[in-house]
């Protein structure tokens, strides 16, 4: 075996974003992908990331709305273990694709919806994506300076979405392993962005309010958990834990600070209306040198910091290498890139790196002479433009 | 479950298997949890449960532990690399005890390289990863996220790896280590983003900190803020149609060239003479994505009408609410969890169900091994 989940066959259904990357890094951990496409091709392949997200899968090219299309992605259900859909309710039962129609077909298929709000709700038919999930999911709302609204550039509701569907399929594989069952799972990608900012939603009348402090214009932190600016750049230091308030403490030669009551109960005990005071200690200090200087200081002192920097710097951090996470790979529609690694490392069973996006319609034959339809069949489905 | 993980990424994996229906009792320190003083954090990262201290440090300590293994499926720990090893709990140690455990591991740049002991958390890959200065955007300062993109990426990403490590263990009756880290977590959770191609990242477009462009961003309605997103023409027609603003379809970008400063103008005042309610519902009968801009707080209401809300009784906060399972299953629905323990609740309670009597829990007591 090479991968853990060698042996299971899921069949993508999906578009966008948290359907097609769940299902490539299911992928990555041994499973065989079939991801059906339209005919033409997905307008998606107009965005570079397509060929992340779909790396590795079986390509068929297929015309979901006819029935002969139907009939063909009932014959893959049949033999699935695992699909994953991203249509609203009432769409996927337009299709003929919810679960209650597919269950009949195949009993211990794990059916997995990943719609933008969850099936039930006020608007699970409303149209929907990463972005407006976050939204309505408080993601957005009063997080700039003085309340004014900020937009979330990262699609977090759709990348959470993705990791706990691989989560709860993976769950539902061990529970049909254990009793035979198959089941419906849904993450909404309401719901990834609850996964992604669960304390935000821990509400109690004991818990005292505790903002982050706004400093130079912008939201920084707390005092020994934020970011500084330096005399060039800004840098982040976390002094996520008492001994390292301590450490910086000793290293700054500023002793006395340990044992100030204001601030001895650091990080997360100094009182809100003590955290000016800490700053205006620490930011004269941090100004008067480069930020590389300080997370070489604090990296010598054993304090946890990093210099805010962009992506194409951070490609190149040492440790990058070391754990293959930016992996080099010649995709035949884009030619060089740079795409993620494998991010779990099943010791037992390591997972491989997906090989790059198939073309629209590579695998169409070989899935459907696997299901049974001769060379003939395949030609008059391809004639009538359904395959 | 044994849980040896603390702070957010390892604490929150084990609190994702506690909503699947593990049994997790996590095992402390001392001192605690470091993550304890962020009261609501450790409350909704260490849901569902148990808690017992225990000093590793001493030879009773770890015989505790060892029992413990015995007992379990699964060992999760978030410790800095090398403090496993020297405590006596890392995987090869602790395999000895239970040949199929499944041991996980969390660290902050992984345990091989020149950082594996370097530590590390959530806010500093932020920083090193791009994510802040991609946020800020081009030429502005940079924004901390404030949610955890990494530990809570590292924790989903840990809890499926554990998953997957069950579902091969019931096909092969094999264990294993299993291995992430906030360094791989930083990546996949932007993982799109990190999508290089021609030899520069993916990069959205974006206007101001507002949005993407006029088509998908927020605007300012009457008495509060929505968010809208046409990604075609036809949505575009269609909402056009549907605030009776025909001429405004000329405006839809054609050949990739965006008028967007007439076309934001024009919706920013049309937009700014109704109410939210209005103009989202408008906007979604019409099929058009439109939401709200809700805060946390009306998320939370939200989510307590659609029952994702869970009220427990915390024994050091008193009644208090925790957001619920982030998944739904048909025949294996989450676990509506518990409170997060306080230091030591659950010490002898644990005790007695590995076999230890009253009097060797309170010599155990007597010796400072568990509190």
């Amino acid at each position: 075996m090479s991968g853990v989940l060698d042996g299971i066959t899921v069949l993508d259904l999906s578009r966008d974003i948290a359907g097609p990357y769940a299902c490539m890094l299911l992928g990555t951990m041994g499973a065989r992908v079939i991801k059906v496409e339209s005919v033409g091709g997905s307008t998606e392949r107009s965005d570079t990331r397509f060929f992340l997200w779909n790396r590795g899968k079986e390509m068929v090219a297929m015309d979901l709305e006819t029935p002969q299309g139907r009939e063909v992605v009932l014959k893959m259900a049949r033999m699935a273990d695992v699909l994953v859909i991203d249509r609203v309710p009432a769409e996927a039962q337009s299709l003929g694709l919810d679960y209650d129609s597919l269950r009949e077909n195949n009993p211990k298929l794990i059916y997995c919806a990943i719609p933008t709000y969850p099936e039930g709700s006020s608007w699970e038919n409303m149209p929907g994506d990463a972005y407006t999930a976050a939204a309505a999911m408080g993601l957005m709302a009063g997080r700039g300076q003085s309340g004014a609204p900020e937009m979330l550039y990262l699609p977090v509701a759709a990348y959470g979405s993705a990791f706990t569907s691989c989560f709860a399929i993976s769950s539902a594989l061990l529970v049909r392993e254990m009793d035979g069952i198959g089941q419906k799972v849904e993450v909404s990608l309401q719901q990834g962005a609850m996964a992604m900012q669960t304390a935000g939603f821990t509400t109690g009348q004991a818990f005292e309010p505790r903002g982050s402090s706004f400093r130079q214009g912008i939201s920084v932190g707390i005092p020994v958990y934020r970011l500084f600016h330096a005399s060039e750049g800004w840098f982040f230091m976390a002094c996520g834990n008492n001994t390292f308030f301590n450490k910086l403490c000793i290293a700054l030669g500023l002793e006395g600070l340990a044992d100030d009551e204001r601030f001895r109960d650091a990080p997360w005990g100094i009182a809100s209306e003590n955290y000016d005071a800490l700053a205006d200690i620490l930011e004269p200090i941090f100004e008067a040198k480069s930020a590389e200087h300080w997370v070489h200081f604090l990296t010598e002192h054993d304090i946890p910091s990093g210099a805010v920097q962009e992506r194409d710097v951070f490609v190149d951090h040492p440790q990058i290498a070391v754990n293959e996470m930016i992996r080099p790979i010649y995709d035949p529609t884009l030619g060089a890139t740079l795409q993620l690694g494998v991010p779990v490392w099943m010791h037992g069973q390591p997972g491989v790196l997906p090989p790059p996006t198939a073309l629209t319609g590579t695998h169409t034959e070989s899935v459907l002479a696997e299901l049974g339809y001769s060379e003939g069949e395949v030609w008059e489905l391809r004639e009538r433009g359904v395959v | 479950m044994v849980d040896l993980a603390g702070y957010i990424a390892g604490a929150y994996a084990s609190g994702l298997l506690a909503d699947m229906g593990a049994q997790v009792v996590k095992v402390e320190s001392w001192e605690g949890d470091a993550f304890r003083g962020i009261g609501p954090g450790f409350q909704s990262w260490n849901r569902g449960k148990r808690g017992i201290v225990l000093n590793l440090r001493t030879d009773e300590g770890r015989e505790v532990l060892h029992r413990m293994v015995r007992e379990a499926d699964v060992v999760l720990e978030n410790y800095r690399h090398g403090v496993a090893r020297r405590l006596g709990v890392d995987y090869e140690t602790l395999r000895e005890f239970n040949a199929q455990i499944i041991y996980c591991t969390v660290t902050a740049y992984g345990t091989r390289g020149t950082d594996a002991e370097t530590p590390g958390f959530d806010p500093l890959f932020q920083a090193m990863s791009g994510a802040m200065a991609y946020q800020g955007g081009p030429g502005n300062l940079p924004t901390f996220l404030r949610i955890a993109i990494s530990d809570y990426t590292g924790a989903i990403m840990a809890a499926w790896g554990v998953a997957m490590a069950l579902f091969h263990r019931a096909r092969t009756g094999q264990g294993q280590w299993v291995e992430t880290c906030l360094l791989n977590s930083v990546i996949s959770v932007q993982a799109g983003e990190f999508m290089f191609s021609q030899g520069v990242p993916w990069t959205s477009p974006r206007v101001g900190t507002l949005g993407v462009d006029a088509a998908h961003r927020m605007y300012e309605a009457r008495d509060g803020w929505l968010y809208l997103a046409c990604d075609t023409a036809d949505q575009w027609g269609v909402m056009c149609q549907t605030f009776e603003r025909k001429d405004l379809m000329v405006l839809w970008p054609q050949d990739g060239e965006r008028q967007d400063e007439s076309i934001t103008e024009a919706l920013a005042a049309l937009l700014a003479d109704g109410t939210v309610e209005h103009w989202v519902g408008l906007l979604q009968r019409a099929g058009v994505k439109a939401v709200p801009l809700r805060t946390m707080q009306e998320a939370g209401s939200m989510l307590r009408d659609q029952g994702m809300i869970v009220d427990v009784e915390s024994p050091e906060y008193g009644p208090i609410s925790l957001s619920g399972p982030a998944f739904q299953m048909s025949e294996t629905p989450g676990v509506a969890q518990g409170p997060a323990p306080s230091l030591g609740q659950h010490t002898a309670e644990v005790l007695r169900e590995l076999g230890y009597t009253d009097s060797e829990v309170q010599s155990l007591r007597d010796m400072k091994v568990v509190r």
